[in-house]
């Protein structure tokens, strides 16, 4: 008997640990697999000095379009630089304008879909003027922006920030229109609460679930969308690499370098693939609908 | 009393009127029209006492008990007239932050469903903290022990660990006895309780009611239980008022109204309730369904008349006042001598 409650104590002391290990293997495999491919092109960002083999501007005409190599893992391009490097330090910039596409997009449009949702009289302005914006095919709403700014990364964080907003202001303002009707909320104001400390307190963390899901989509959609305009030279422009500008240089030897627009195509999938993937356990995860499928 | 360290446990219940609505008319203003959903109503309470505001679903009695925290969502719903006074001080008149400041501290509300009623990522500790950080200067530690020992007088077990569960970890009756906890955690004079174990299996129905009786006792505060259940008014109500479509049509102490109900929708409430002494096959509904707000604009006499075994060609053409039957009784009938003679007939 002494030993079986001995076994019982010992369980409870290391349950906590038990139970936060069942949660990773809980988490489904897509948030582990999706997670693992988006933590690779951010290491990728970050260590890119490290990683990189060659100066990825050093432009040496000698080595033009050479093939993948021990030396040029991944080819050359037409002006002989190091596709390998080129596409690490590429990274830098996808991250850096993804993540910060992010973060402005979500605190903006978290900020307008509160005051939206809450202030009913508020609503119907702010969300006709979001409406308007997103009628607008975000890529082409971003190349106008960048036509009237100049082409330069903080002008495509800028064009992208102001398509995305929308998006996030409607996901956050649809889920505080039904937070607000909760009994808790009237319970909040029944002891007293202001709005100021109803809306940080218990409207806020109650949307950041489906928030959490559309920024890993926002991520993914500003990689491509700062590939894109790269691409057709509204983005980052050269010598500076991006994967954008790095396929648009490709372009034009498609058919005697397959290297130089198949490899910054492969690592664009891979990320854009690992947020979706990651987006998509999210959203399970967090759906308390989905509750009886952990 | 233990408890007087607390602050709690003033027994000193003398008759001063805590809670004194006149007149409350609370609308709700929709494209169809106003909808008088609290038409004229006048009541009070004294401290220690308990009433309980009984009637049909739709009747008005919910949105009376918003109204008197000024809590009814604005718009489409309006208080338009009345005074509310609570300890004297027109609750209609404050400002915004004044008002903020009377709820939760002076007058506290406990809801029927206490899941929904509590915030699914505060954990209990935090979402009790909340009502002490707000109406006093007490620091996050003296508001934790205030929670805590207010988690073991209401009869919570294993306080501590209870301090860090989130609602959905406890059963319905834990979380009840936790709703009562923020209600009575800032000391308030009057409780508003919204049909509090209407959620709940019936033994710890029980268990809530004596604990609110409990309470009760112990605070000295004023009750307002909102209940369509009359086992829980015969159970907890001093006296009883009784709502049909937005008006008082009965007011009685709680032995006179189920002795003698002097207004035949109170007597008819009584007949539709099951009890031990009533005979097989003797329950009876209420004929028809009460009327809608909308359906009221255009009603002269009597709102109940169209489903009254007793109504009259008076009733239908003239609303009859609120009269008094005895000097604690009032009904709103003009009848009320009948509804009383019929059932010393049976």
């Amino acid at each position: 008997m002494q030993n079986g409650e001995a076994n019982v104590s010992a369980t409870a002391q290391t349950s906590k640990r038990v139970s936060l290990l069942n949660r990773l293997y809980g988490l489904n495999g897509r948030i582990l697999f999706g997670g693992a491919l988006v933590l690779f092109i951010v290491i990728l960002a970050i260590a890119a000095p490290l990683l990189a083999t060659h100066d990825p501007l050093r432009v040496r005409m000698s080595d033009r379009l050479l093939p993948p190599s021990f030396d040029n893992w991944l080819g050359t391009d037409n002006n002989g630089r190091d596709v390998y490097s080129r596409i690490v330090y590429g990274a830098r910039i996808s991250v850096l304008v993804g993540s910060a596409v992010v973060i402005l997009s979500t605190f903006f449009g978290t900020l307008i879909g509160l005051i939206a949702g809450y202030y009913r009289r508020m609503d119907g302005p702010m969300m006709r003027f979001m409406d308007a914006v997103m009628t607008f095919p975000s890529i082409l709403l971003a190349i106008a922006i960048i036509a009237a700014l100049g082409a330069s990364a903080q002008n495509v964080i800028i064009a992208l920030t102001v398509s995305f907003v929308p998006h996030t202001a409607r996901v956050v303002r649809g889920k505080v229109l039904s937070v607000r009707e909760e009994t808790y909320v009237e319970s909040a104001r029944a002891i007293g609460l202001g709005d100021t400390r109803i809306i940080l307190r218990y409207i806020l963390p109650n949307t950041l679930a489906p928030l959490m899901v559309q920024a890993t989509f926002i991520l993914a959609l500003a990689i491509i969308a700062e590939a894109g305009l790269s691409y057709i030279g509204a983005g980052t422009p050269p010598p500076t690499p991006s994967w954008g500008n790095i396929l648009a240089d490709g372009r034009a030897f498609l058919n005697n370098a397959w290297w130089m627009t198949t490899f910054p195509g492969i690592f664009i999938m891979i990320s854009v693939l690992g947020l979706n993937i990651l987006g998509d356990g999210l959203r399970d995860l967090l759906d308390p609908r989905m509750e009886n499928n952990r | 009393m233990t408890y007087s360290a607390t602050g709690f446990g003033s027994q000193d219940q003398n008759n001063a009127k805590v809670l004194q609505v006149e007149n409350l008319e609370t609308h709700f203003i929709t494209r169809a029209g106003v909808l008088k959903a609290v038409d004229g109503v006048s009541f009070h309470i004294h401290a220690g006492e308990t009433v309980a505001l009984v009637g049909e679903s739709g009747c008005g009695k919910s949105v009376t008990a918003l109204s008197l925290l000024r809590l009814v969502p604005n718009p489409p719903g309006e208080i338009v007239g009345g005074r509310i006074l609570l300890d004297g001080d027109d609750l209609l008149e404050m400002s915004q932050s004044e008002i903020e400041d009377v709820r939760g501290d002076r007058a506290a509300m406990i809801f029927q469903e206490p899941l929904t009623a509590l915030n699914p990522i505060l954990n209990v500790g935090n979402q009790l903290s909340e009502v002490i950080l707000r109406h006093t200067k007490a620091s996050k530690r003296e508001a934790r022990a205030l929670v805590l020992d207010m988690l073991k007088r209401v009869g919570i077990s294993d306080p501590e660990s209870r301090l860090k569960a989130y609602p959905h970890q406890l059963s319905g009756g834990m979380r009840q006895r936790v709703m009562i906890a923020m209600a009575l955690l800032a000391n308030p004079a009057l409780l508003i309780a919204d049909e509090p174990t209407t959620a709940l299996d019936v033994t710890i129905q029980a268990q809530i009611l004596e604990l609110m009786r409990d309470m009760r006792d112990q605070t000295g505060a004023a009750v307002l239980m909102i209940t369509h259940d009359l086992g829980v008014v015969a159970e907890m109500a001093d006296r009883v008022i009784v709502m049909y479509a937005g008006r008082i049509v009965e007011s009685a102490p709680v032995r006179t109204l189920f002795a003698s109900p002097a207004h035949p929708y109170t007597l008819g409430l009584m007949r539709s309730t099951p009890n031990l002494t009533t005979q097989r096959g003797e329950l009876s509904a209420i004929p028809g369904l009460v009327p809608t707000l909308a359906a009221l604009k255009d009603m002269e006499g009597c709102r109940f008349a169209p489903r009254c075994a007793f109504a009259s060609q008076k009733c239908r053409e003239h609303e009859p006042p609120l009269e008094n039957a005895s000097n604690d009784q009032s009904v709103r009938c003009w009848h009320w001598d009948q509804v009383l003679a019929s059932q010393v007939a049976v």
